[in-house]
């Protein structure tokens, strides 16, 4: 962590032009980049986000680049049309300013590569883009995150624009407003004049921004016989009925054999549904359906802006458009049994997240982060795609916002220990994981539970899953993630999936009472999530636990 | 694991302080199961024990079995707050009668069973 560093997004107005007037006054120039100035000064060591609008956009990138700092810009529509748009308008001197400033940032990107076709949800889109990825960049690099937002309080939001943007800020400590009509305007804005001119008509294709899914089940080919078509959909039937009780349906969903394609109108529903479909997956005993293997889904996730319509030939709704191909072309690269996600699809569930901070807060509950996505690289794309910046999507298993409590959980650091298969380690881990989350500030009924948890399922390998007397070893991690302990566990003893929840018989008379099924039963009360899987001829097993910090008074 | 073991009157109170898990537990019923054979009723008392798992309900559960078999009243005291969790989870206060400490569960037992 570097405290010297701070993330800056602006989102600015627009300087005004012949057909949008009433706004940012071009007189206004010279304060504002004055303001921003003083403002990106202030900041430190700056990563900048923004668009390149000619106005406040431009002012706010001159400003940074000026104080040596970083900046990203991303744009929602090819740069052609994006100038002819947003930038000539203004006049020559903006022109120069916005290539001067494209061609000394450190990245520029484009939300959407297509046409703008005169549709403001493009831009919005593009905000919540920026929003995400730099969300993203202060999360990897545990540096806070502010929102400049330059605009004119008297003039009333409309999609995409930067009072729109401000309404979506969680954190309003984090929140500086230039409020342009502050700036005591020459004029006072009209109130019919500040609508663009003439007004752009409707596009004859509608397009929406959707969460786009591509899924199949990997190996399906190799692993199901032909004679065990029949058994695989009985199974996918039982999967059907946890996932229907987990997760709303996508608004659209195409299979076809073991493929799926699916949409949302937001990155949580599709994520939901995902983990859903995951979870359904993993909760059901393939021997039971007669499979010798587990059926596992392999998922790519993206979003970006699509047209959408109606097809032709079915009746039923559908999507197309470039970012359709390309969440097409990102599924191949996933894993089995794992979730991919593109750059701009996580960075759409980040800014989401915000928003559902911003939710939780009008009503005094705190947010908790469902999913968290870690950084997989930079991927070939199959069929000339190009590349693609892909995150795997880890379901933390929480699905509601807790009551506010003082005093949180704080990031810092994680454990990893590589323990000897031996009962003898488990005390001596036990006192680790205690330091630990003293360390965390967590309450001591947190570290009972996860030691508990975590004897009750090492003692289990360690007693029944070797089945030969040479040395193993077991490695355990823990981290404090957006306010959950998350355990993983690793060893090489005989696959064992304890992620079932056993139904011990807790009422039985005294001498029907039995003991076996005890521990993993208290290792599914004690913990928020537990996850299973077999990779490599290992169990990976990863517990999460709500973790409350412990408060002053203690 | 250390285990005090003392006799008042014939009521026999055992006290583990520590852990029972799966390291100690074989230790804790060594412990405790010869006693029905000897004693009138037995007291184990947890004020000294920090930590129970599964392993030592377990041992629990064969105390309890004895208890009822070989008719010897069987009692537990001292259960410290992430203990008594432990036995609620399992659904294992049921199974047993429970004083705050030695002194009140010795009195229990001391006087006939009303």
């Amino acid at each position: 962590m570097d405290a010297g560093t701070r993330i800056l997004i602006c989102a600015g107005e627009r300087v005004d032009h012949a057909g949008r007037t009433g706004v940012f006054a071009p007189s206004l120039v010279p304060a504002v980049a004055e303001a921003l100035a003083d403002c990106v000064a202030q900041a430190g060591k700056v990563i900048a986000y923004c668009s390149a609008s000619a106005g406040a956009d431009i002012l706010f990138g001159e400003a940074v680049l000026a104080r040596g700092g970083t900046l990203n810009i991303v744009l929602p529509c090819e740069i052609g049309d994006f100038l002819a748009q947003y930038v000539e308008p203004a006049g020559e001197d903006w022109v120069d300013r916005f290539h001067r400033l494209l061609t000394r940032a450190e990245r520029v990107e484009i939300s959407c590569e297509e046409r703008l076709l005169g549709d403001d949800t493009l831009v919005r889109f593009n905000n919540q883009v920026l929003q995400g990825l730099a969300r993203l960049d202060g999360d990897r690099l545990q540096v806070e995150t502010h929102l400049v937002i330059v605009c004119n309080l008297a003039v009333p939001p409309e999609p995409g624009s930067p009072t729109d943007f401000m309404d979506q800020w969680p954190e309003v400590d984090r929140l500086v407003l230039i409020d342009l009509d502050e700036f005591g305007a020459d004029t006072p804005p009209d109130p019919t004049a500040w609508i663009d001119l003439p007004t752009r008509a409707e596009p004859a294709t509608p397009r929406a921004i959707r969460a786009i899914m591509f899924a199949d089940i990997a190996s399906y080919t190799t692993t199901f016989r032909d004679d065990q078509g029949p058994l695989l959909w009985d199974f996918v039937a039982a999967a059907q009925a946890h996932i229907a009780e987990q997760a709303k349906a996508p608004i659209l969903i195409n299979a076809w054999g073991d493929g799926i394609h699916a949409a949302a109108e937001s990155a949580h529903d599709l994520a939901d549904y995902a983990a859903a479909l995951m979870n359904g997956v993993a909760a059901i005993d393939p021997a039971g359906f007669g499979l010798a293997a587990r059926p596992r889904f392999r998922i790519a996730l993206h979003a970006g802006p699509v047209f959408v319509g109606t097809h032709p030939l079915t009746g039923d709704g559908m999507i197309y458009g470039h970012h359709v191909n390309r969440a097409a072309r990102i599924e191949p690269v996933a894993l089995a049994g794992q979730i991919y996600a593109s750059r701009h699809f996580v960075a759409l569930l980040r800014a989401e997240m915000d928003a559902r901070a911003c939710e939780a807060r009008m009503t005094s509950e705190t947010y908790i982060a469902r999913y968290r996505a870690d950084l997989v690289g930079r991927v070939e794309l199959p069929k000339q795609f190009g590349q693609e910046t892909v995150y795997r999507l880890n379901d933390l298993g929480l699905r509601h916002a807790r009551p506010d409590k003082p005093g949180r959980p704080s990031d810092s650091g994680a454990l990893a220990l590589t323990i000897a298969g031996r009962l003898s380690e488990i005390p001596r881990l036990a006192d680790t994981v205690d330091t630990f989350c003293t360390h965390n500030r967590l309450e001591p009924s947190v570290a009972y539970a996860v030691n508990l948890a975590l004897d009750e399922l090492l003692t289990n390998t360690i007693s029944y899953g070797y089945d030969n007397a040479s040395e193993h070893e077991i490695e355990v991690t823990m981290s404090v993630e957006d306010g959950n302990l998350v355990v993983s566990v690793r060893d090489d003893a005989v696959a064992f999936d304890p992620s079932v929840p056993p139904e011990p018989e807790l009422d039985a008379d005294l001498e029907d009472r039995r003991v076996g099924g005890l521990g993993v039963y208290f290792v599914h009360t004690l913990m928020d999530a537990v996850r299973y899987q077999r990779v490599d001829d290992h169990n990976e097993l990863t517990l999460v636990k709500q973790a409350a910090a412990a408060t002053q008074e203690d | 694991m250390e285990i005090e073991t003392l006799d008042i009157e014939g009521i026999a109170v055992v006290a583990p302080a520590g852990r029972i898990d799966s390291n100690t537990a074989a230790e804790a019923e060594a412990a405790i199961m010869p006693l029905f054979a000897t004693a009138r009723a037995i007291v184990i008392d947890f004020g000294k024990l920090s930590y129970i798992s599964s392993a030592g309900l377990r041992v629990l559960l064969i105390a309890a079995k004895a208890s009822k078999s070989r008719n010897v009243p069987l009692v537990l005291c001292g259960l410290s707050k992430p203990v008594h969790d432990v036995l609620r989870m399992g659904n294992f206060t049921k199974l047993f009668a429970i004083h705050e400490d030695r002194t009140r569960a010795v009195l229990a037992l001391a006087r006939p069973a009303g």
